[in-house]
């Protein structure tokens, strides 16, 4: 059986599969999370070691800003550990509303954010 | 049974496949991602199996009905594996015979446990009939470790609590 058949037949469809799907999760993941996220975030600073808060503000820093699904996964679970559990705000305002209120805790003096 | 070129079946695997990239990239997890990806190879497996044994060569016949027998048994493993995990929620009593016997464990005990057997995972403590107490540690019976114990382990702080 010649490879061009072989594939076409038998790995096309079950690795062509998966592949379009890591391209979609990549895009997926490399949108910026929800206004929701932003406000957890926020809402844990006061209860956060100063390593969750250095990668934070260094997640804020980079990019254009914005944190990425990708970045807050480990930024959650951190907070996560740190606080011991938390509250998921929701939120009613746009994702550059809850921005700039994380930015402004963690530019506040009493925040503390920056290393 | 068409093996691996029936488009169902790769179809199937390819959900399996697909599914296990969207849940290992969404969470960054690769438990996350071999969950799925076990069971699409599992398919992968019995659409190999079906194909070898309609082959017209012998060896390949006699891998084919191995790789069946071998999923045939993983299959009820799992069932198995499942049931037990019923039965250490809701059971009234736990087979010895499935665990390791501590003796009369104290915190002493689970924090040894703790740290060596289980290596710093969750564990689970269930209080049995005839003061029998079952204590787990990671989710199944095959992935984790069970011990039993004839005393509370908790016992000092919960005096009270027998069962």
């Amino acid at each position: 059986m010649k490879v061009g058949r072989f594939v076409i037949d038998y790995l096309l469809v079950p690795l062509g599969m998966p592949l379009l799907t890591a391209v979609y999760a990549g895009y997926h993941a490399s949108t910026e999370i929800e206004p929701a996220s932003y406000a957890t975030l926020r809402e844990a600073w006061p209860h956060l070691h100063q390593p969750t808060r250095s990668a934070i503000a260094s997640a804020m820093d980079s990019g254009s800003g914005k944190i990425s699904r990708w970045q807050y996964i480990p930024l959650f679970n951190a907070a996560l550990t740190d606080a011991g559990g938390l509250v998921m705000a929701g939120s009613e305002g746009s994702a550059q509303d809850e921005r700039a209120k994380l930015k402004a805790v963690i530019a506040s003096p009493a925040g503390n954010g920056r290393t | 049974m068409k093996g691996m070129k029936g488009p169902i079946f790769q179809i199937g695997i390819g959900l399996w496949f697909s599914l296990a990239v969207m849940a290992g990239v969404e969470s960054r997890s690769w438990s996350a991602f071999f969950a799925p990806f076990y069971i699409g190879l599992f398919f992968v497996a019995l659409g190999l199996a079906s194909d070898a044994r309609r082959s017209g060569r012998r060896p390949w016949q006699i891998a084919g009905n191995v790789l069946i027998a071998g999923c045939a048994l993983l299959f009820v493993g799992s069932l198995m594996n499942t049931a037990e995990r019923f039965y250490l929620v809701n059971g009234e009593s736990y087979p010895r015979l499935l665990a390791r016997d501590v003796g009369a464990a104290d915190r002493a005990t689970l924090d040894d446990l703790h740290r060596n057997q289980c290596k710093g995972e969750l564990m689970e403590i269930y209080g049995k009939k005839d003061g029998l107490w079952v204590i787990r540690c990671g989710f199944s019976w095959v992935g984790g470790h069970t011990f039993v114990s004839d005393a509370n382990p908790y016992g000092d702080k919960f005096g009270g609590i027998t069962k």
